[in-house]
């Protein structure tokens, strides 16, 4: 089943000389459960890219539907709260609240939601990320590679449609990237997740089920 | 090979810190136009409070205790020309004007019934530096013209015109007697009155000097004023060597006498002045403690890496210094120039708007005591505000620099800088709003309306006027007229002391007693009290008159009044029983008192007390003869009163009325008070008519002698001071509450600047920006509404401590909970703005873009 499909996204900056065509009419879709790596060198296009299909950006043109939903065409209190609902974000830099302990982290944003976590499912989340142990702590007590951990769990406690993910590997060492790579495998299995992660590095983008490789903002 | 170890720790990384702090200076532009904004805030109100408290204190403290001569603060000697010369040369006067009389004692006009009028000729000085400031017209050239004051020209309904004649009735000497005689004048102009705050009792006319030539030559120059503006006073003992200084320039000129005004109130105003700049430096110091502390905090790993490549402790701190010190100055610079000219325009607003009766007396503070002490006190503030967080930078290690998280002093030192401004409104605005007029009505005047003789309480220019037992009669005789009540005290003739070969003051109401009894035992013991004190220099004790008596106060009045007037003195022995008193055999004894200066005259072996049998030989004057009497002393009081309401005030001997007239054959000459109220308060016009009503009878009358109070005029005074205590009140809680303001939103918004990454993330994840600026509003309500309970705690006890000082009335609740309320309410309305713009300025940039900063 398709859960995310792309159609013409397009995404300029400037004008006239200095126009950059960041992404330039890009189409792709996605399956539900599957694991979806992009790929490309620094500027290719692939962040913004990533930040279009969750909303955080605006498209000149094209379009973003997720679960049969046009993101694009919402205004900017409809799509924060889509994307509360709907996309887990995990960045680079984690981007925990480091006045929040672990647990606050995670549920977030079901929090923002207005709703009330889980308890167990968060428990299973965390056991599976190995990461129970530390709900009382705060970011800045854990390594690199347990905030991405956090972050992971954070992204997928609400159990979204896409879990999308900005280079998480690009701030830890390899053996803890592996690491995390094989934790986006498992929540993929385990939670039947739809993943999407930019990477510039080909070896981790292996681990996912398709690669859509982007060069100056086009597919190639 | 050998390693030269005192090489290896030698210091020679100085001279780097000032390279290090300029490149550390150029790279914080944002903590640095917040923290000169702090210190230019902060000196900006020192420098204003000190222009405007120093203002305050010169205006207030000449205005509140304004005697004749007020530009030389009521000193003056007394002496023709050739003392003025000489008084003009000595270094220790800086000028000295010249005031001669021109009738023998005040004018005797009938409209001027209650008020002491009197007719000088002054010199150019005088006018210029007493503030005799002309109005409209010219100063008068001959000598039948006159210049009048504003008040006077307001109580007689001239309306300020020009040209037109009056006639004075003057004291002229002829023939070595004072003879009254009306003089024909015409008005030449009007001068702003300086004395505006005595104009119910004094005012002064001026004429040329020819007048005396032509009208009055065979008058004395013995007695005419020089006013003396002293340059050697100490600042420090406020006003207290006046007198010394005064003999001195007295005796090196060869003046006859010398006068000053009895209180100085430069302290009452200068401490809190200093109290209210400490106020401010307490504020100003959580302020500029934040932003160094947020700086130091977001910069902390940097000082650790410094430390790891061999940056000394001491090294760091002198580089943070050099920042501080460039920080400090350009706010001080910008402060000051803004804070001197605020205040100079602000306190003349100030002041002169809310207070009629101070306007005449305003002077500036002085430029450079007002620069100078603005400076050095917001230099300190800064200076203090900043050794504890550099001291954190300089002492962190590297390992702890990288795990550090601050510490939330921050939010605490918000808190107090907000609830410290919250304390200020809360105690300003009850203690203004709550302030009761009918109360210091009712605190300063017994009855509504009370006529007293000069003579009970001063001494006079001219022969004693007794109070006519007529001009009782018709008041007591007005319909509006209730409980009404006469008191006399004794006066001994002759009651003179002469001048010049004048009998030129007539002495203060006093009794005098045989130097028999137990009454005299303690007039002795007493004097001797007093030189054992060693204060008979400057406290004079019991005189003694020329027939050897002792000479006391001797009071009588009806014992129904012992009531009321029971709580203006504490009973140190004895009780006041009513029933007792007016049997006639019991007698109240109060000793003595030097105005509260802590003179007891205590010692000398010898006290009456309660209980004690006494016999007194009073001495009756008009029969010239003894009268024996014998009593028992029913209490010994003294007196607490501090607003003379009480119609005791200084006795000595109080007996009954009855008592008192089978002592004195002349007694009916010597009422001294009459008092009575009106018919309770209805509106103030109706107060206003009884007023006038009595002012004409007194006026009609015409005794000049006699001093007339009531609670109507008191009204129009005490709503003046309710608006001063105000104005100036909420003045200094709303500058105290811009740094407080200033501190919350400048911790709020460093915070979020802190966390503006951790902002974008979550909206990233799902944060609307309503959700966003409800948790800002959360985090400023958490702030302001802890200094807010904080300001309520501390607030309530301080401002019922304050009410219990004589100036306000008292603490009062409604109006306490009102301002809580108000400060409430503009707490939630900062909080969401605050909120609000904080989001707003927030969102100017895409989650993306903000994202994007950090990554």
């Amino acid at each position: 089943m398709e859960i995310l499909a792309v159609r013409n996204l397009k995404k300029y900056y400037g004008s006239g000389e200095s126009l950059i065509k960041a992404v330039d009419g890009i189409s792709f879709s996605v399956e539900k459960g599957s694991f979806t790596a992009i790929v490309g060198t620094s500027g290719s296009g692939k962040t913004t890219l990533l930040n279009l299909i969750g909303g955080l950006d605006y498209a000149d043109e094209g379009e973003v539907m997720i679960g049969g939903k046009s993101v694009l065409k919402m205004n900017d209190d409809e799509r924060t709260v889509f994307r509360r609902r709907n996309i887990g974000f995990v960045f680079q830099n984690y981007n925990l609240i480091s006045t929040l302990n672990i647990y606050k982290n995670i549920t977030l944003p079901i929090r923002l939601d207005g709703n009330k976590p889980d308890g167990e499912y968060i428990r299973h989340i965390c056991k599976t990320l190995g990461i129970e142990e530390k709900m009382e702590s705060y970011p800045n007590q854990l390594s690199g590679g347990q905030q991405q951990r956090v972050a992971i769990a954070r992204a997928i406690a609400a159990k979204p449609a896409v879990l999308l993910a900005d280079e998480p590997t690009g701030n830890l060492d390899s053996r803890t990237g592996a690491e995390v790579m094989g934790l986006l495998k498992m929540t993929e299995k385990e939670f039947n997740q739809t993943i999407i992660m930019i990477t510039h590095n080909e070896a981790i983008a292996q681990l996912a089920d398709d690669i859509i490789h982007l060069e100056d903002g086009k597919l190639v | 090979m050998n390693i030269d170890m005192s090489i290896m720790y030698r210091n020679s990384n100085t001279g780097i810190e000032k390279e290090l702090a300029i490149e550390e200076y150029r790279a914080h532009k944002a903590r640095n136009r917040m923290a000169v904004l702090a210190v230019t805030l902060t000196t900006i109100l020192i420098t204003l409070i000190f222009t405007v408290g120093l203002s305050l204190v010169r205006t207030v403290s000449l205005a509140v205790t304004a005697a004749p001569g007020p530009g030389a603060d009521g000193n003056c000697v007394y002496g023709d020309e050739e003392v003025l010369e000489k008084v003009r040369a000595l270094p220790q006067v800086d000028w000295a004007a010249h005031v001669k009389r021109c009738s023998s004692t005040y004018l005797h006009n009938r409209e001027f019934a209650g008020v002491e009028v009197r007719l000088f000729a002054a010199d150019k000085v005088h006018y210029e530096k007493n503030m005799v400031d002309l109005i409209t017209g010219k100063y008068p050239e001959k000598e039948n013209e006159i210049l009048l004051s504003d008040t006077m020209s307001k109580r007689l309904g001239l309306e300020e015109e020009v040209g037109i004649s009056y006639p004075l009735m003057v004291v002229v000497r002829e023939n070595g007697e004072d003879v009254e005689k009306e003089i024909s004048m015409n008005v030449c102009g009007y001068y702003n009155n300086p004395l505006r705050n005595v104009k119910e009792i004094y005012e002064e006319i001026y004429t040329d000097e020819s007048f005396i030539s032509v009208y009055n030559p065979e008058l004395s120059s013995g007695r005419d004023i020089i006013y003396v503006k002293l340059n050697n006073l100490d600042f420090f003992r406020f006003g207290h060597d006046k007198y010394e200084k005064l003999e001195e320039v007295a005796n090196a000129s060869g003046a006859s006498s010398s006068g000053y005004k009895m209180s100085d109130m430069s302290a009452v105003f200068i401490i809190p002045v200093f109290l209210i700049v400490f106020l401010v430096m307490l504020c100003g110091y959580f302020f500029i403690y934040n932003i160094f502390d947020i700086s130091i905090t977001n910069d902390i790993r940097f000082y650790g890496e410094l430390k790891t490549i061999g940056m000394t402790s001491g090294q760091l701190r002198r580089m943070l210094f050099i920042q501080m010190n460039r920080i400090a100055w350009k706010g001080i610079a910008a402060g000051s120039l803004i804070g001197f000219g605020t205040g100079k325009i602000a306190g003349r607003e100030i002041i002169c708007s809310f207070a009629e009766g101070v306007k005449g007396y305003y002077q500036t503070a002085g430029v450079l005591e007002v620069f100078v002490l603005g400076a050095f006190f917001s230099w300190v503030t800064v200076y203090i505000s900043t050794m504890k967080p550099f001291r954190a930078a300089g002492n962190i290690s590297p390992v702890e620099a990288v795990r550090y998280r601050g510490k939330r002093k921050k939010g605490i030192f918000s808190i107090l800088s907000f609830s410290l401004s919250g304390i200020l409104f809360l105690a300003v605005y009850t203690l203004s709003i709550g302030y009761r007029v009918d109360v210091m009505r009712e605190r300063y005047n017994e009855t509504d309306f009370r006529i007293s003789h000069k003579g009970s309480m001063w001494s006079l220019d001219e022969a004693y006027q007794p109070i006519s037992r007529k001009l009782a009669e018709e008041l007591a005789g007005f319909p509006f007229a209730e409980n009404f009540r006469i008191y006399y005290q004794a006066r001994t003739m002759p009651d003179y002391v002469e001048v010049d070969g004048e009998a030129a003051i007539y002495l203060s109401s006093t009794g005098e007693i045989g130097k028999n009894g137990e009454i005299a035992r303690d007039v002795e013991a007493y004097n001797e009290g007093l030189k054992e004190e060693g204060a008979e220099k400057y406290y004079y004790g019991i005189r003694e008159s020329e027939r050897g008596n002792y000479q006391l106060e001797v009071l009588g009045m009806d014992a129904e009044y012992l009531t009321d007037e029971e709580k203006y003195f504490k009973v140190l022995e004895g009780e006041l029983d009513e029933k007792k008193f007016a049997s006639g055999n019991y007698m109240i004894y109060q000793r003595k008192q030097n105005g509260g200066r802590g003179i007891t005259g205590e010692g000398g072996g010898y006290q009456v007390h309660a209980g004690d049998e006494v016999e007194i030989s009073f001495y009756d004057a008009d029969a010239n003869r003894y009268v024996e009497k014998k009593f028992t002393v029913l209490a010994i009081i003294a007196e607490i009163d501090p607003f003379s309401t009480s119609n005791i005030q200084n006795a000595n001997i109080i007996l009954t009325d009855e008592t008192f007239r089978s002592i004195y054959s002349g007694c009916e000459d010597y009422i001294s008070k009459i008092c009575f109220d009106g018919n309770g308060h209805i509106s103030l016009e109706e107060e206003r008519e009884e007023y006038e009503a009595i002012q004409k009878a007194i006026g009609e009358d015409g005794n000049l002698q006699l001093y007339f109070q009531s609670e109507y005029e008191d009204e129009m005074h005490f709503n003046e001071e309710k608006r001063i205590i105000g104005a100036i009140g909420m003045f200094i809680a709303g500058i105290v509450g811009l740094i407080g303001i200033s501190n919350v939103m400048n911790t709020v918004a460093t915070e979020l600047s802190a966390r503006r990454l951790e902002y974008a993330a979550m909206q990233s994840i799902g944060m609307t920006k309503r959700q966003m600026e409800m948790a800002l509003f959360g985090q400023y309500a958490r702030y302001v509404f802890s200094a807010v309970g904080l300001a309520a705690a501390v607030g309530a006890p301080l401002t019922y401590a304050l009410g219990l000082n004589y100036q306000f009335t008292g603490f009062s609740l409604p109006e306490f909970l009102q301002a809580l309320a108000l400060l409430l309410v503009f707490s939630i309305l900062l909080c969401g703005v605050m909120a609000h713009i904080l989001t707003k300025a927030m969102n100017r940039k895409s989650v993306v873009e903000r994202l994007r900063e950090v990554a």
